[in-house]
């Protein structure tokens, strides 16, 4: 299977980017529909409390640079995960910068998250106790997961985003599968409420 | 503690979503099962910021088009650009007054104060509104209605056709139900005359969205600055 193929743009694509490079509304709909709800559970995973803000912001910069993007769907999820990428590492070192906001806020993502589990309801519980449960994980096994499993993209893909080599990005995401299976059979996913989510956040 | 072995082949298929639980090799049925709801279809509230988003970007976009269509002149900005920026002020509008997308967030505000100044349009950047959140900085439904026909009635007569098919402006033909769009704005337009005489007679005429009190628009000068150049991908 072609991984391009799973997100539904396809041979869609050129006719439209070359519609969304010049404004057109329904052709950058598209493009948000298919991609916004990965991009925001891959920074929803990693920083609850400002995943809505960067991923804004990550369209925002998707428009800056639409003009200058070449390559095809692929290539395009490819970048936006990227530019995600880097969105969320300049929130980390803004936050660097400013400890004691940084600690404040660190203090937030629990109940964010909590927050959007009982405002989301059972609908979306399983896809949010499933992020939960691969944020347990340590960041860079977090990450490699998040990256194949929401981008859609191959080993050496998420090594040219991470910039690591292959043959690192395959070690983690081995480790970050025995880690993930040991826990799950310790301690299943339950599905009965916003709880089992607080279980697993709360305890990470 | 005993760790369940995994080849690296059926690694790689677990995370690509194509081993369903019940074909996982043993002990991995309940990771199978994570990674399968992990990249489950999108939500409702996922796409809550689908409009205001779709339309910043749009804004942003259109305003670069028209640049290199007329070269650096901002005098050469299309209609188009600055109506959008106001549908796009009007939405941000809505949007708290409504709850049409949620609750939008300061550093959304500021995204669309960068992508209004690029059109020559100055709205606060939303940093005095993440501290204070109270509803005297919240610009009440009526405006924000004032804002949207204000846009739509400066583009009649224009040439910049399929302006109506703009998310705002088809929330505008779905507010006037059985009126017509320019009957609607016409009530909303003298209505907001009467309201407020300070603000009377520009709409139609000016670019800026009186009904907003925060827009007025720039004496112009070139501005490179758009949004996310400072973080180009």
């Amino acid at each position: 299977m072609r991984r391009g193929d799973a997100i539904g743009l396809g041979e869609d694509f050129p006719a439209l980017l070359a519609a969304a490079r010049v404004g057109s509304e329904q052709a950058l709909s598209r493009l948000y529909r298919e991609l916004h709800p990965k991009i925001l559970r891959y920074l929803r995973a990693q920083e609850p409390a400002e995943a809505e803000d960067l991923a804004s912001n990550v369209w925002m910069d998707v428009a800056a640079g639409l003009g200058r993007f070449r390559g095809d769907d692929l290539d395009f999820r490819r970048w936006t995960f990227t530019i995600a990428r880097r969105r969320l590492i300049d929130l980390r070192r803004s936050k660097a910068r400013r400890p004691a906001e940084s600690r404040s806020a660190q203090s937030m993502p629990d109940s964010g998250w909590i927050g959007d589990v009982e405002a989301e309801a059972m609908e979306n519980l399983s896809t949010q106790a499933a992020l939960a449960r691969i944020a347990t994980l340590p960041p860079d096994q977090a990450e490699v997961v998040l990256l194949r499993v929401l981008a859609g993209v191959s080993v050496k893909d998420v090594a040219a985003i991470v910039g690591k080599r292959p043959g690192t990005v395959r070690v983690l995401q081995h480790r970050a599968l025995q880690r993930l299976a040991a826990t799950m059979n310790r301690d299943p996913v339950t599905q009965s409420g916003p709880g089992a989510m607080c279980r697993m956040r709360c305890t990470r | 503690m005993h760790e369940m072995t995994l080849d690296p082949f059926t690694a790689d298929r677990l995370l690509s979503g194509v081993v369903p639980p019940e074909d996982a090799p043993p002990g991995y049925e309940g990771v199978a099962r994570v990674l399968q709801a992990a990249a489950a279809g999108p939500t409702e509230a996922e796409l809550a910021r689908e409009t205001v988003t779709v339309l910043a970007m749009s804004v942003a976009l259109g305003t670069r088009v028209a640049r290199s269509r007329h070269g650096s002149h901002r005098s050469g900005r299309s209609w188009r650009g600055k109506a959008s920026a106001i549908a796009l002020v009007a939405v941000l509008a809505l949007g708290t007054g409504l709850a049409l997308a949620g609750t939008l967030p300061a550093s959304f505000q500021k995204v669309a104060s960068n992508v209004l100044s690029d059109v020559g349009i100055s709205v606060p950047n939303g940093q005095a509104d993440s501290h204070s959140n109270d509803a005297s900085t919240q610009a009440p439904p009526e405006a924000a209605w004032f804002g949207l026909c204000t846009a739509w009635e400066s583009g009649q007569g224009g040439e910049n056709g399929k302006k109506n098919d703009a998310t705002a402006f088809q929330r505008l033909t779905k507010a006037a139900g059985k009126a017509s769009v320019q009957d609607f704005c016409d009530g909303v337009i003298a209505q907001h005359g009467a309201d407020h005489p300070s603000s009377r007679g520009a709409a139609g005429q000016s670019s800026t969205a009186p009904g907003l009190s925060t827009a007025n628009v720039k004496s112009g000068g070139h501005s490179g600055a758009g949004p996310g150049n400072s973080h180009r991908p």
